[in-house]
């Protein structure tokens, strides 16, 4: 049995907004395991860089609140931490890397001395050995001249660069946990094949544990994570091993969003399939599954309670009335 | 090599900066006013009652630097030497004693009535160009002195109020929530104070210098650009690369001053000249309302005053308002030019007419 380094029980984020409440992220568990990259998919306001976020405390509150739950990180529970003690596990425990990295630099720091700030934030180095570490680290994540790219601007690089940066960035805390919210999303796709390969490599190489990898491309997916949790409401619909879910799809948003992945050679004038409908929002909470409306297999007791996860073999996970 | 590295470095400043280049109008506004500003500090020099040298029995004076009295040059006068006249007597002899006098040889306080004809005002003469104000000062000596004044009191005042203002702003923006809504209010009732009927009654009790009006002044300029701060810092917080911060470890401090606060200071730079024309403009209000600066301090506000008084001088009025106006106009010039070289868009509206 391999050991848990992040938990995540019954996690609950509400959003207030014009006096209105709604949750986010709602009774939410996951178990990131050692060793392992874990790939967490649901489209677009299913609530998986909210997850993220609780994570590292980085939900704004107002309006965001946590409302309950746990995030246990090797033993320790995250939520209770004060600014300070969670201080100590950003960046050097877990750390982030972001959907944008364009946004995720600081545009008027060079990429030097945002480098820097990450090692002095554990401990003061003296400004050399950071320099050569940094520059190290970028050669690392595959930046050609490092030596003198460090001396730019983030505005200078391109975007895959700049993604480049920013899990250099990630890696300089030395963290166990990376958490990457859609770090492919707004690159080229050559680019992404690219940045995909170097964290495979990273992981490879041990100098991260873990990776929770938070996408909507099922494509990334079955290329580089061990195990997927398909997300959907707010909650975990369906999880199993990424080999399980592929071939034998049980949750039919599961079965939907296979479906919709775009296959190469397919006929001109085949249209490309998609989920009808839209993801309601955080704050017309209907009851029943989250899914209820959308799905094409609903029954009537669907709209009224809503199905548990349920282990249905051995490792694969989840939450529908069809499988009782 | 190195200067192809340096052009890299900085692209948004170095852009912003050429662009203010190519709006000429501020860009060679800007370029005027900061050299009349450095040689007003060097304005001794050029114009003053103080001899720049003194050859007198062999030996020599600096009176710019050092303040000798009349006897010491054989002068019958109390206090201190004229040197002026000290001139004309030296020309008479004919010795090996000289004086070398600055280019325009009076200065902004000194009562010339012993050497002009006539009542004062004196019309602007061969002497006097600008002519001599009511008590037969020199009007190009006191504009001039006056605009060094101007100029640094409203940098100064400008300076500080965007501190304090900047800093407060980015406490409320940052922190938010109560402390938001709590210093916003504090700030609202600080702002409604009437600023003119504190001056005076301050100025009634303490007899106001430069660094006293200054210091008052900021205590009531600060709270406009909080708001813009606040906002922005509100902004940036939210911004992914302070969340990437966060999420890196680094602490509050850094997160503020390193991070979010350079990103939010675009509209105190595009105020910033704008904050200059307010504060030129205040300090001549009060001088001109008589509770600013003490006399006889060389001020705009207090020769504009004057003029009113005398009006069929007219020498009195037009030029003190003639060089407020040009300064005030270079000014706006600047400002417009920082705003337009702020803004990404490439044109803007007034291009076309």
């Amino acid at each position: 049995m391999k050991k848990k380094i992040l938990e995540i029980k019954d996690l609950k984020v509400s959003f207030s907004l014009n006096n209105k409440k709604g949750n986010a992220v709602d009774g939410l568990n996951l178990d990131v395991y050692e060793d392992e990259i874990l790939g967490l998919v649901g489209e677009s306001g299913s609530g998986k860089s909210v997850t993220a976020y609780s994570v590292l405390g980085l939900i704004s509150e107002p309006p965001g609140k946590i409302e309950s739950g746990k995030i246990i990180y090797n033993g320790t529970d995250l939520l209770k931490l004060s600014f300070e003690e969670l201080r100590k596990f950003r960046g050097s425990e877990i750390a982030m890397i972001f959907q944008e990295p364009g946004s995720a630099l600081n545009p008027v720091m060079t990429v030097e001395s945002q480098l820097a700030e990450v090692f002095n934030a554990r401990e003061k180095t003296d400004g050399k050995e950071i320099y050569e570490k940094s520059v190290e680290l970028l050669s690392q994540v595959g930046i050609p001249d490092a030596g003198k790219r460090i001396k730019e601007y983030p505005g200078s690089l391109s975007g895959g660069m700049q993604q480049r940066v920013m899990i250099a960035m990630a890696l300089a805390g030395n963290p166990s946990l990376l958490i990457a919210d859609e770090p492919t999303t707004s690159l080229d796709v050559t680019v992404q094949a690219a940045i995909l390969d170097l964290m495979l490599k990273l992981k490879e190489q041990n100098k991260i544990s873990s990776i929770v990898l938070i996408t909507h491309n099922l494509g990334v997916v079955a290329g580089t994570c061990g195990s997927v949790a398909v997300m959907y409401g707010g909650k975990i619909q369906e999880s199993s091993s990424t080999k399980e879910i592929f071939l034998y799809p049980l949750h039919p948003y599961t079965k939907l969003l296979l479906e919709s992945v775009p296959v190469f050679g397919k006929q001109r004038g085949d249209d490309l399939k998609s989920i009808p409908g839209s993801v309601y929002g955080i704050y017309d909470n209907p009851p029943g599954c989250k899914f209820y409306g959308r799905c094409p297999a609903q029954k009537k007791e669907c709209g009224v309670t809503e199905p548990p996860l349920k282990e249905i073999k051995e490792g694969h996970f989840v939450r529908c009335f069809l499988y009782e | 090599m190195k200067l192809k590295s340096r052009e890299i470095k900085n692209t948004t400043f170095r852009r912003r900066w050429n662009k203010f280049k190519n709006l000429k109008r501020g860009y060679y506004s800007f370029i005027l006013l900061a050299a009349l500003y450095l040689f007003s500090f060097v304005l001794p020099v050029f114009i003053g009652r103080d001899a720049l040298l003194v050859r007198y029995n062999g030996q020599y004076y600096v009176p710019l630097f050092k303040h000798y009295s009349a006897e010491t040059f054989g002068q019958k006068l109390f206090g201190e030497a004229n040197y002026r006249l000290l001139k004309i007597k030296f020309s008479e002899e004919g010795g090996n004693n000289y004086v070398l006098m600055p280019l325009y040889p009076y200065g902004p306080n000194e009562n010339l009535l012993d050497e002009t004809r006539g009542t004062p005002p004196h019309p602007p003469s061969f002497s006097h160009w600008l002519g001599t104000d009511d008590r037969a000062r020199d009007v190009l000596a006191r504009l001039a002195y006056g605009f060094n004044i101007s100029i640094s009191f409203s940098l100064v005042i400008a300076m500080l109020s965007f501190l304090i203002g900047t800093a407060a702003g980015a406490v409320l923006g940052y922190f938010g929530g109560k402390t938001d809504a709590f210093g916003q209010r504090v700030i609202e009732i600080w702002s409604t104070l009437p600023l003119l009927f504190i001056i005076m009654i301050l100025s009634s009790v303490l007899r106001p210098d430069f660094f006293i009006l200054c210091v008052i002044m900021t205590l009531f300029s600060w709270t406009g650009i909080t708001y813009y701060v606040r906002g922005e810092v509100y902004r940036e917080k939210g911004k992914d690369y302070a969340l990437a911060a966060f999420s890196s470890g680094a602490n509050g401090s850094s997160i503020i001053f390193r991070h979010i606060i350079p990103n939010s200071l675009t509209p105190v730079i595009s105020f910033a000249p704008f904050a200059v024309v307010a504060n030129i403009m205040s300090l001549v209000s009060l001088d001109f309302l008589g509770f600013g600066l003490p006399p006889p301090t060389p001020s705009w506000g207090e020769m504009i005053n004057q003029g009113m008084g005398n009006l069929h001088y007219w020498w009195l009025s037009v030029f003190p308002l003639a060089a407020q106006f040009l300064t005030l106009l270079m000014v706006v010039f600047i400002g417009e030019a920082v705003r337009d070289a702020l803004d990404p868009r490439e044109y803007n509206r007034t291009v076309r007419k």
